[in-house]
């Protein structure tokens, strides 16, 4: 008695199609799981014997195997015993074999039968998708993440029973994936809610256009968590393909709101400054995604910048050029994606009110260089904006005027960003920050009084050939968002403006 | 009465109480060098190895804590060596009774399909 069940298990982000075969054989009465598999894996033994007996179904008294192909993969986690219990019950003969190919099978079994949540479900259901299956049999709990996949039968099941009844020709629980919505993003914050700063929205504006990182300097109390917080507001919406992207990551490390069946809103992450190596870019025997990977097509805060520990910025220059970080162990060498949009804050000395006009600094100049040197150049290498945040002066705090609304600030974002997409169409890259130098010398085109001034600047402000680069960049950019073909001098003048640590340091 | 004819008695308790739900007796105390099954069954179309265990209430021990790890793998040689002896290619399982005898009322409890084998692979 041999019989056949599929189920999906996640490697990284990306499902797979596993093949669970079952033989129930006579011999010593034994029940064995083969094929890699680990702890919770081999404890399914258990669950799926009383799952089956509870939900009134003779547990067959036989030498049972269990295979679980590709058998060089290493099976973790409770997902399959949904189809470890439906493949015995197949090879019983009360479910029907040649309809249970059609379909893959995930879920946790209960005692009782219940069939519970699970993680990664969305890569699941587009392996399925992949491999041509009909449908999957999933947990209800589980079911609206993969709603999101067309062309794919979604049967949400509560108990083992429901699996038998569907399978016996009751198609009560088939749910269909929901027709492509557009995709809505809502946000309870909004820029009109930060007084004043209009210096740094429009930084961040050219920060989220060309997808500049950004560092922002400033005294405790100036508003830059405020203003970092508001930055997913004014970054176009995501796409469909995007979307998709970080709900997977969300799916996989089991944090998806429980509500929503896409995760919509651009990602804004956090961390604590306690942050380890593994937190931040993933990382444990098998890998799983960090807050960079967490972050991915949104925006990486890391607030009191000089708080960090000095090993755990160092890690972030890989993930920050490539845009994905590999992790390898001696398991398993995983790829996750990383693309952010990095946001610093920091405050410009110790006590906090270095240049700041309200209160006189405390702290020596031997100080103040060691606390900014926390930074390394080649983190810093890699931001392009420096913005500095004053505090408000008592005239704008009581000001009452409403300032401008995300949605604003967000459509001008979205009209330069087609520019660039334009431009960038027959390269793989898609925003200005991504250049490399050729790419720079190709698209940043001077006219001669912003030549000029950059000259200028170089002999002046003694600004670097690395400078120079992001110089060229940022303007670019800022002239992306005045409409401009030409990169023209106040363009230039602005971009100059955004690297005040370039004279700092 | 001693421990030896204790047991007897049980098994003879077990027997009559299987004779009852429809088992069939192929054989009593089948002894071989690796150890000894109390009584061979048939029940319906499984072939089932029965051990008693025999006790008076009140006892600090349940019966079926005397039924160890141990003792659960001889029964298996036992059964493996019987079936080999007989040429039998049958579904098997291993049943246990439990009987308690307590102020004279006697309870008896039949536990089928009461161990797996556990396998090292």
């Amino acid at each position: 008695m041999l019989a056949k069940a599929y189920s999906n298990a996640v490697v990284g982000i990306e499902g797979y199609l596993v093949e669970v075969e079952i033989d129930l054989a006579q011999g010593l009465p034994a029940f064995n799981i083969v094929g890699l598999p680990d702890v919770a894996v081999k404890e399914a033994k258990e669950r799926v014997r009383a799952a089956i007996k509870n939900s009134g179904f003779q547990f067959p008294v036989k030498r049972i195997t269990v295979n679980l192909a590709p058998a060089d993969i290493r099976k973790k986690g409770a997902a399959f015993d949904l189809p470890i219990a439906v493949g015995i019950l197949a090879a019983l003969g009360v479910i029907e074999e040649e309809t249970l190919a059609n379909y893959t099978l995930v879920g946790e079994l209960s005692l009782n039968g219940a069939v519970k949540k699970i993680t990664g479900v969305l890569s699941m259901a587009l392996a399925a998708k992949t491999e041509a299956k009909q449908g999957i049999i999933l947990p209800k709990a589980n079911a609206n993440e993969a709603t999101i996949v067309d062309d794919l039968e979604i049967i949400a099941v509560e108990n083992l029973q429901d699996v038998i009844n569907f399978f016996n020709n009751d198609r009560s629980n088939l749910m269909r994936f929901n027709q492509q919505q557009p995709i809505k993003d809502q946000y309870q914050l909004d820029y009109q809610d930060v007084k004043g700063q209009e210096y740094a929205k429009r930084a961040l504006e050219v920060a989220a256009t060309g997808r500049h990182n950004l560092v922002m300097i400033g005294p405790p109390g100036s508003g830059k968590t405020m203003l970092a917080k508001r930055l997913p507001t004014i970054l176009p919406p995501l796409t469909r393909r995007e979307a998709v992207e970080v709900t997977k990551i969300f799916s996989i490390i089991d944090q998806l709101p429980s509500e929503e069946s896409l995760i919509t809103n651009r990602p804004f992450r956090a961390p604590h400054h306690t942050i380890s190596n593994a937190g931040l870019i993933g990382g444990g025997r098998i890998p799983q995604p960090g807050e960079i990977s967490l972050a991915h097509h949104g925006v990486l805060f890391l607030d009191e910048l000089t708080e960090f520990k000095r090993r755990v910025l160092e890690i972030l220059r890989q993930p920050l050029e490539e845009r994905e970080i590999t992790l390898n162990r001696s398991a398993i060498t995983l790829t996750y994606p990383c693309e952010f949009l990095l946001v610093a804050a920091l405050n410009p000395c110790p006590c906090g009110y270095y240049g700041s006009s309200g209160r006189d600094c405390s702290c020596t100049p031997y100080q103040r260089k060691k606390y900014l040197n926390k930074i390394s150049g080649p983190i810093l290498d890699r931001i392009d904006i420096h913005l500095e945040v004053p505090r408000l002066e008592a005239k704008q705090l009581t000001n009452y005027q409403q300032s401008e609304k995300s949605l604003t600030i967000r459509e001008r974002v979205i009209n330069a960003q087609e520019i660039q997409l334009q431009r960038f169409s027959d390269s793989k890259i898609s925003y200005n920050a991504a250049m490399n130098s050729k790419e720079v010398e190709k698209y940043c085109q001077l006219d001669s009084l912003a030549a000029k001034m950059i000259k200028d600047a170089i002999s002046n402000l003694k600004l670097s050939a690395r400078a120079y680069d992001r110089v060229l960049k940022l303007a670019r950019t800022i002239a992306d968002l005045a409409g401009s073909e030409v990169i023209k001098v106040d363009h230039i003048a602005e971009a100059i403006q955004y690297r005040s640590l370039d004279r700092v340091l | 009465m001693n421990n030896c004819s204790l047991g007897r008695a049980g098994e003879k308790l077990a027997e009559n109480f299987l004779n009852k739900n429809g088992y069939k007796i192929l054989e009593k105390n089948f002894w071989c060098r690796y150890g000894e099954i109390d009584l061979i069954a048939k029940d319906k179309d499984y072939l089932s190895f029965i051990e008693v265990k025999f006790s008076r209430s009140f006892n600090f021990i349940l019966p079926q804590e005397k039924i160890t790890k141990g003792k659960q793998e001889k029964i298996k040689k036992v059964a493996q060596y019987y079936l080999n002896f007989k040429k039998i290619k049958l579904d098997f399982r291993f049943d246990v009774i439990l009987i308690v005898e307590d102020n004279s009322k006697t309870k008896i409890e039949l536990i089928k399909n009461a161990f797996w084998v556990k396998e090292r692979i």
